[in-house]
């Protein structure tokens, strides 16, 4: 049964038609896959070559790797299929899976080169989890090859009888050590690596309010809360450093859950140690106008210095003027989606589409126009295979989309 | 020894109301450690006077005072201390021997240690395990060295604090993986169905985390991070001394590890994987 989903999968990928057909009576899960040749622009718009994991459909890594979610009691299977040219697997963190899924190489399965692997799981508790690859963990771990896992409750429920709550905003922190992610063939010994870049969901400093370097328009991580409503932080860290939460007290964060268990007497937090591997959600009921920050420090687990902060910022969604939300609504269209020479793009009624621009997937603007249409046709014979992002601006609106060449 | 106290303990549960010690004795003896490329002279607790490279775990009943006699073999003194319970002020002396009389504690895990330098950067670090009745019982004692720090201590040379700690070897029970197959006091092998206690204690100099694969644990006990007690998870973060004690229910097949998921631990003298890895193995 496994092969055959697998099989779906694979000829999915070269046959949109079909794929379209297929999810129309079953919805099969996404497809991963794993690169080690993903760059991650650093805060000071550095190049930072990174390894991970990514989604066929958009055909490029991140790190960390996309976010899965899934509801309580999810029958999941998650094909996954590595296109470098060293093995890798995908550990399941805190889901207590089988030994057989379980992603560790010596007592489950690798998944060389060209090859397809299916990890296969219940997702019987909510909460957050992680994951990542589980091949020379040391080394892989600080390339990028991670990410987060939501388990969601039914009903808007944290968990059965749990608080009720308005939306998620998952929080991964990590970090690398950059001379590694330069050099990953000469990085041994790994007893002394040293993080020296911090991340939360892969962004640092500024990135955090103005998006990622070279993308203009796209949001940070800025959490966008309506007046009154409750907000779950998913907490996790894939960190080599110990990660200090400061959280002021006028966002009266509640602590419920931990490592996908709800604890037993839930509590006001306002600072907390999350160390390497553990998740915390915790809720937050900012008041009206309340604009402030989220303080992330790192310190070193060896020494017990602290080395960075980094600060994710939560506002009153009546106090936004653009798209503070934690996923841009991504209201333009494109087809044909893979394209090989021309795309047609429609703004879905939202106004004309205004100034434009097409970035690969290093953050680059590869093409750019103005337009005053709904909806424009644009030559892309020029560009190279792989992904790319169309954002259109309209006055202070961002949409965005992605497409494959 | 263990003879000894399953003797004591079942003497004090007989005897609850007569307020009965237990009563252990504890050999400290100098010896070499070795580690791929290093060899490294440690001190450790032991139950007899031969030296065995892994300190003893102590097991006592809950709510009693423990009489326990500790035998010096090595060349210099040392103290002796329950971290953050109890600190005795006698020294013993180079081939002496002293009595300590421990008060009652409650259920749980401690660690209890040397804080002279020379013990605490030689390893002198044990666990003590108080009030813990399951059948099946584990224990972890955690550390972290660096060769040369540790052949600076035992030539009688000084540390100097502008020096980095970088330390090249992380151990349960003084073994690193793979060795830690080896280790039967920290190899969790169990039948489906059967549970068991694990007492861990961090004996390093920095903090530590623990991550189960396949389970998630139910903190018993901890001497630190009290509001822990009764939270299931399963990641489990080790302050420096700290001694805790989880509750693994062994509800699936198969073999897992547990590892540290600060991953420079999982390594020895720098290469993947080593260290502070140990397995569950399941059978049916």
């Amino acid at each position: 049964m496994r092969l055959y989903i697998v099989i779906l999968f694979v000829a999915s990928l070269f046959c949109l038609n079909a794929f379209n057909s297929i999810a129309q009576t079953f919805s099969p899960p996404p497809l991963f896959f794993a690169g080690m040749d993903g760059i991650l622009i650093s805060d000071d718009g550095m190049d930072i070559p990174i390894w991970g994991y990514g989604l066929s459909s958009d055909g490029y890594i991140t790190a960390p790797g996309p976010l899965l979610e899934y509801e309580t009691g999810d029958e999941v299977n998650l094909a996954f299929v590595n296109n470098s040219p060293e093995s890798h697997t995908i550990h399941l963190h805190g889901l207590d899976v089988d030994q057989a899924n379980d992603g560790v190489p010596t007592t489950s399965f690798l998944v060389v080169m060209d090859e397809i692997g299916s990890y296969s799981f219940t997702a019987s508790e909510p909460g957050t989890f992680l994951y990542h690859c589980h091949v020379t963990t040391t080394l892989h771990l600080t390339m990028g090859m991670y990410g987060m896992i939501l388990v969601r409750h039914p009903g808007g429920v944290l968990f059965e009888g749990g608080p009720s709550y308005y939306s998620d905003a998952p929080l991964l922190f990590s970090d690398l050590e950059i001379a590694t992610n330069l050099d990953p063939v000469q990085s041994y010994p790994f007893h002394d690596i040293r993080p020296d870049y911090f991340m939360v969901n892969g962004r640092s400093g500024s990135q955090l309010e103005t998006g990622s370097a070279g993308m203009p328009g796209e949001s940070g991580t800025i959490i966008s809360c309506p007046n009154g409503e409750s907000i779950a932080l998913r907490l996790g860290s894939m960190a080599y450093t110990l990660t200090k939460i400061i959280i002021p007290s006028e966002l009266e964060g509640m602590c419920y859950m931990s490592d996908g268990r709800p604890v037993p007497s839930p509590f006001e937090v306002e600072e907390l140690d999350i160390y390497p591997g553990e998740r915390f959600t915790i809720l937050i009921s900012p008041e009206a106008e309340y604009d402030g920050s989220i303080e992330v420090q790192s310190w070193d687990m060896v020494n017990r210095e602290y080395v960075h902060s980094n600060f994710v910022r939560i506002r009153d969604a009546a106090l936004n003027i653009s798209t503070p939300h934690i996923q841009s609504p991504l209201s333009l269209s494109i087809s044909p989606n893979p394209s090989s020479d021309f795309i047609t793009v429609n703004t879905n009624d939202a106004g004309p589409i205004e100034d434009w621009a097409i970035y690969n997937a290093s953050g680059k603007i590869v093409l750019e126009g103005q337009t005053d249409l709904h909806l424009m046709r644009v030559d892309i014979s020029s560009l190279e295979s792989g992904s790319y992002i169309l954002e259109s601006i309209n006055g202070q609106k961002h949409y965005r989309a992605r497409f494959i060449k | 020894m263990r003879n000894h106290i399953h003797l004591g303990i079942i003497i004090c549960v007989i005897s609850l109301n007569m307020n009965v010690c237990a009563q252990d004795t504890l050999w400290i003896n100098s010896g070499e450690w070795f580690q791929s490329q290093d060899t490294m002279s440690v001190l450790r607790f032991n139950e007899t006077a031969v030296f065995d490279t892994s300190n003893v775990a102590i097991s006592t009943i809950a709510d009693a005072s423990l009489s326990l006699t500790v035998i010096n073999t090595d060349s210099v003194p040392h103290n002796f201390e329950i971290d953050g319970f109890m600190s005795f002020g006698v020294e013993i002396l180079p081939s002496d021997t002293t009595t300590f009389e421990i008060p009652p504690l409650s259920m749980g895990t401690y660690r209890y240690f040397s804080s002279d330098q020379a013990g605490l950067y030689l390893g002198l670090s044990g666990v003590l395990k108080v009030g813990l009745n399951m059948q099946n019982q584990f224990h972890w004692n955690l550390a972290d060295c660096m060769p040369e720090r540790m052949d600076s201590i035992s030539s009688g040379g000084e540390l100097l604090d502008e020096e980095p700690y970088i330390p090249r070897y992380f151990s349960i029970n003084s073994y690193t993986y793979p060795h830690t197959a080896l280790d039967t006091n920290g190899y969790i092998a169990l039948s489906l169905g059967d549970s068991c206690t694990i007492s861990i204690v961090n004996s390093g100099f920095m903090d530590h985390v623990l991550h189960f694969h396949g389970f998630h644990v139910e903190y018993l006990s901890t001497t630190i991070q009290t509001s822990r007690i009764g939270w299931i998870k399963d990641t489990i973060p080790l302050k420096q001394g700290e001694g805790v004690t989880l509750l693994l229910i062994a509800n699936q097949e198969g073999i897992y590890p547990v590892h540290n998921h600060n991953l420079i631990a999982v390594t020895n003298s720098g290469f993947y994987p080593g260290g502070m890895i140990t397995l569950i193995n399941i059978t049916p």
